[in-house]
């Protein structure tokens, strides 16, 4: 660890232009770097994900000078190799076991209930159509319906159960997306 | 193990932590290749969406709970996967419920007419209704398929000519059958004289005692101009003859034939001739 080294405006430029040449790629390769390995160190267990991500980005800015000259390959792989460092020294540390959020979360009452339903239908509505459609037949059913209801819709629209499965996330996506705004 | 062989259920598994050791190729590959970590997120959903809709196996919804509900965001998730589910549920029940009403309301008529037509008085009813409707139709129908002329026809000729001494002011016809032009009794007429209906009488040739009528053709130069059904037989002093009107407008200049048809012997024709001049 380069404990002496400071992040500076100079190392974090340096880290952007280590990513890509164009600033505004560099910013996205940034982010989505952090959000992978927020994701990363999620499913390892770790409840504080989102610091030990960026944790590991200051660590690797930190060495910006030394490996913008030595380092040949994959940046991203490096920010790997790091994380993985992050991770075993996190699990090294006594940790205060946290309760799961659902446990810590009180039960939606009547009105949010309510209130996130009529956001859904207007969130819904404004979805296209076909995208309407999907999502809907989608998750319509239970068990072997919801089966049969998705071999539908891929003979209809010609969609491998992959390229179905993307298709659905994007629309929820855009869904939760909307949702969160009109909840506020 | 290359990304692309990483199966949707490795992913599931990594995201519960019951991963055997495939863990690294799963994260290298969310770092490096957009289209897997686009996948990732998808097999993430999804298994929310199991969660929220209770497919999951109880080590994995254990699993779920400890391992992979750890987060704010996921929680988040967790709520719009119940909002969609519940939203979706709503929008299924409310479809269905629809679709009963329908059929419910479509197989109440069935039993409705099923149980109608199995009692016999309401299916006489119907059917006296069905004939009345039918009747009416076809007399409105019927009497307006008439043609102008076959209406003035029915309208001139509706009344009973047992008196003909009524009608001696208007123009009238008394033919014989056989009798040709140049022969004695030929009739004919003055078109310049002629009132607006002209009275015909045509003797019969033969006489019977059972009723009834005749079907008549008007023909000018052996083309049919004008026909009639039903044609009444009246009595006089020496047989029966034929009396009706025809309107004037009918009668063009020229040599005209009546053929006359007893509906009772449709095989026999009485031919009468006349001249308009």
């Amino acid at each position: 660890m380069d404990k002496g080294v400071e992040i500076n405006q100079s190392n974090f430029s340096k880290m952007l232009e280590w990513l890509d040449d164009d600033l505004e790629k560099a910013g996205q390769a940034y982010e989505s770097i952090r959000i992978r390995l927020t994701k990363i160190f999620y499913a390892r267990g770790c409840h504080t994900a989102e610091e030990l991500a960026d944790e590991t980005i200051d660590r690797v800015t930190k060495k910006m000078d030394k490996l913008i000259h030595t380092y040949k390959g994959n940046p991203k792989l490096y920010f790997y190799g790091v994380a993985k460092n992050v991770f075993l020294e996190h699990t090294r540390k006594p940790v205060e076991k946290e309760l799961p959020f659902h446990l810590k979360k009180e039960i939606l009452d009547q009105d949010e209930l309510e209130q996130r339903d009529e956001c859904l239908t207007k969130c819904l509505k404004k979805l296209p159509k076909d995208e309407n459609d999907l999502i809907i037949n989608y998750y319509k059913g239970e068990k072997r319906k919801k089966i049969e209801n998705r071999q539908k819709i891929m003979e209809d629209l010609d969609l491998t159960p992959q390229n179905l499965r993307i298709r659905a996330y994007r629309i929820r996506t855009k869904l939760q997306k909307c949702l969160i705004k009109c909840l506020g | 193990m290359p990304a692309e062989k990483v199966k949707n259920s490795d992913i599931k598994k990594y995201l519960l932590g019951l991963s055997d050791g495939d863990g690294e190729i799963i994260e290298e590959s969310l770092l490096v290749d957009d289209e897997f970590y686009e996948n990732f997120l998808s097999v993430e959903e999804e298994l929310i969406q199991e969660y929220v809709d209770d497919e999951l196996t109880s080590e994995e919804k254990k699993q779920f709970e400890s391992h992979f509900l750890i987060s704010e965001e996921r929680f988040q998730k967790v709520k719009f996967a119940q909002s969609l589910r519940k939203h979706i549920d709503q929008k299924e029940t409310t479809r269905k419920a629809e679709t009963t009403k329908s059929e419910t309301q479509k197989s109440k008529s069935i039993n409705f007419f099923s149980n109608f037509f199995s009692s016999p008085i309401p299916l006489a009813v119907s059917l006296l209704v069905v004939v009345a409707l039918m009747w009416g139709i076809f007399s409105y129908f019927g009497s307006n398929s008439l043609s102008p002329l076959e209406k003035e026809f029915a309208e001139l000729n509706k009344g009973d000519f047992n008196d003909v001494g009524k009608y001696a002011n208007l123009s009238r016809l008394n033919l014989i059958s056989g009798v040709t032009r140049g022969s004695n009794g030929f009739g004919k007429l003055s078109k310049k004289n002629l009132t607006n209906k002209v009275l015909f009488r045509l003797a019969l040739p033969t006489k019977t005692e059972s009723e009834r009528d005749f079907k008549i053709e008007l023909l000018k130069t052996q083309k049919i101009i004008f026909m009639q059904n039903r044609i009444r037989v009246y009595k006089n002093e020496g047989g029966e003859e034929l009396r009706f009107f025809l309107p004037t407008d009918l009668l063009k200049k020229g040599e005209y034939q009546i053929k006359a048809m007893d509906n009772s012997k449709q095989d026999e024709e009485i031919i009468y001739s006349f001249l308009i001049e």
